[in-house]
C-alpha cells in the first residue's frame, strides 16, 4: 500500500493510484485508455451568482464566466470550472496552482460573502477514453451519456460502481474525466479495469 | 424505483436521492413554553396519509440541494417539485397543506407562521 508519512514533503508526488498504475502500457488499439491526472489543484468556490459584483470579480480572476446552467462546466487554458450546485462551483486547476488562485479570489471577494475552500487532496482524477468509453462508464452509471444528451462542455455528479463522482465530457473521442475521492479512487481504477478489460486497455503514465 | 426530477440537475434515478421525511414542519419557537404533549406532537407525530403528501428530498449524489415534493403514496406519482422554502402551488397540494391536521396543532397556535417566500 501506499506509505502514509506525516511528513509533507516526502508524500510529495504520491497518489493512492501509484501502486495499481506501476503497470503501464496495454494495446495501443485498445477500446479505452486510462490515465490518471494526479495532484491537480481543486477548489471549492461558493457565493451569490445572482450577485453581480460576486460574477464580476470571479470573472477577473479566474479570466471565464461562471457556468451558471446546472451540469455543465467552462475550460481556459488554466482551469475548469464545473457547476456543483446553484451556489456551487468546484475549479480544477493545475497543480500548484491553487493557492494562487485561492489568495486571489481572497482578495478580491473580500467584501462579499463568499468561501473558498482548497480541496485537492480530497480527490483525484482519472482520465477515460477511447472508441469504448462510453460503454465502460455505461456499466456502473445511471446518468444518459449518449451523445444526443450528453457533450463535451457538460458534467455530471453521479454515481459510478456506487462510488460519488463527478463526470465531465472534454471531447468527442470520447474522452471523460471522473473525479473520484482519493479513498474510493483504488477501487474504481480497479473497477474501470475489470470493466474494461473486454475491451482491452491502455494505461498511460 | 422512483425517477425524481431535482429542481438543479433534472431527473435522476432514486438512488441518488435521499428522503427527508414530511416537509412543513414548523419548529416551536420557544420550546420551554409547551407541555410534553404539544412537544411530542411536534417531534413524534408524523403523517401518514394514503394518498398525496407534501415531503422533503434531498439530491445527497447530486447537487446537495433539499427540495419539497408532493408525491402520492398509492400510486408514487409525483405531481409537483417545489423548492424548499416555498409553499405548494397545485391545487392539491394547497389543500393538502391547508387541510393538514398540524395547520390546527398547538405548535402552530402558539407560534407566527413561518413566511414562506
Amino acid at each position: 500500500m501506499v506509505d502514509v508519512s506525516p511528513n509533507k514533503k516526502e508524500n510529495e508526488g504520491i497518489s493512492p493510484l501509484d501502486s495499481l498504475i506501476k503497470l503501464s502500457g496495454g494495446p495501443q488499439d485498445g477500446g479505452i485508455c486510462l490515465k490518471e491526472h494526479r495532484h491537480t489543484g481543486k477548489l471549492v468556490l461558493r457565493g451569490n451568482p445572482n450577485d453581480s459584483r460576486f460574477t464580476k470579480l470571479v470573472y477577473r480572476v479566474l479570466g471565464n464566466k461562471l457556468p451558471l446552467t446546472p451540469n455543465t462546466f467552462v475550460q481556459n487554458k488554466q482551469q475548469t470550472t464545473i457547476w456543483l450546485g446553484p451556489d456551487e462551483w468546484l475549479i480544477n486547476c493545475f497543480p500548484g496552482d491553487e493557492s494562487t488562485i485561492e489568495n486571489n479570489l481572497n482578495n478580491s471577494l473580500s467584501k462579499i460573502s463568499n468561501s473558498v475552500t482548497n480541496v485537492s487532496d480530497n480527490s483525484t482524477i482519472i482520465q477515460i477514453s477511447g472508441s469504448k468509453a462510453r460503454t465502460v462508464i455505461m456499466k456502473g452509471c445511471s446518468i444518459d451519456i449518449h451523445p444526443r444528451t450528453f457533450q463535451p462542455g457538460q458534467a455530471v455528479q453521479s454515481n459510478l460502481a456506487l462510488a460519488l463522482i463527478v463526470l465531465w465530457q472534454i471531447d468527442q473521442k470520447p474522452t471523460y474525466n471522473i473525479l473520484v475521492r482519493s479513498s474510493f479512487s483504488s477501487y474504481l481504477w480497479q473497477w474501470l479495469l475489470d470493466a474494461g478489460a473486454e475491451f482491452g486497455i491502455h494505461i498511460e503514465k | 424505483m422512483l425517477y425524481i426530477e431535482c429542481p438543479w440537475c433534472g431527473f435522476r434515478d432514486d438512488e441518488e436521492f435521499h428522503y427527508g421525511g414530511e416537509a412543513h414542519i414548523q419548529r416551536p419557537t420557544d420550546p420551554n413554553e409547551l407541555n410534553d404533549e404539544e412537544f411530542s406532537e411536534y417531534l413524534y407525530l408524523k403523517s401518514n396519509p394514503k394518498g398525496v403528501i407534501l415531503e422533503r428530498w434531498l439530491h445527497s449524489r447530486g447537487c446537495r440541494r433539499w427540495f419539497n415534493v408532493l408525491r402520492n403514496t398509492v400510486t408514487n406519482e409525483i405531481t409537483e417539485i417545489y423548492p424548499i422554502d416555498t409553499l405548494p402551488n397545485s391545487k392539491e397540494g394547497t389543500e393538502y397543506y391547508g387541510q393538514n391536521w398540524r395547520r390546527k396543532s398547538s405548535v402552530e397556535k402558539t407560534i407566527k407562521p413561518r413566511e414562506y417566500k
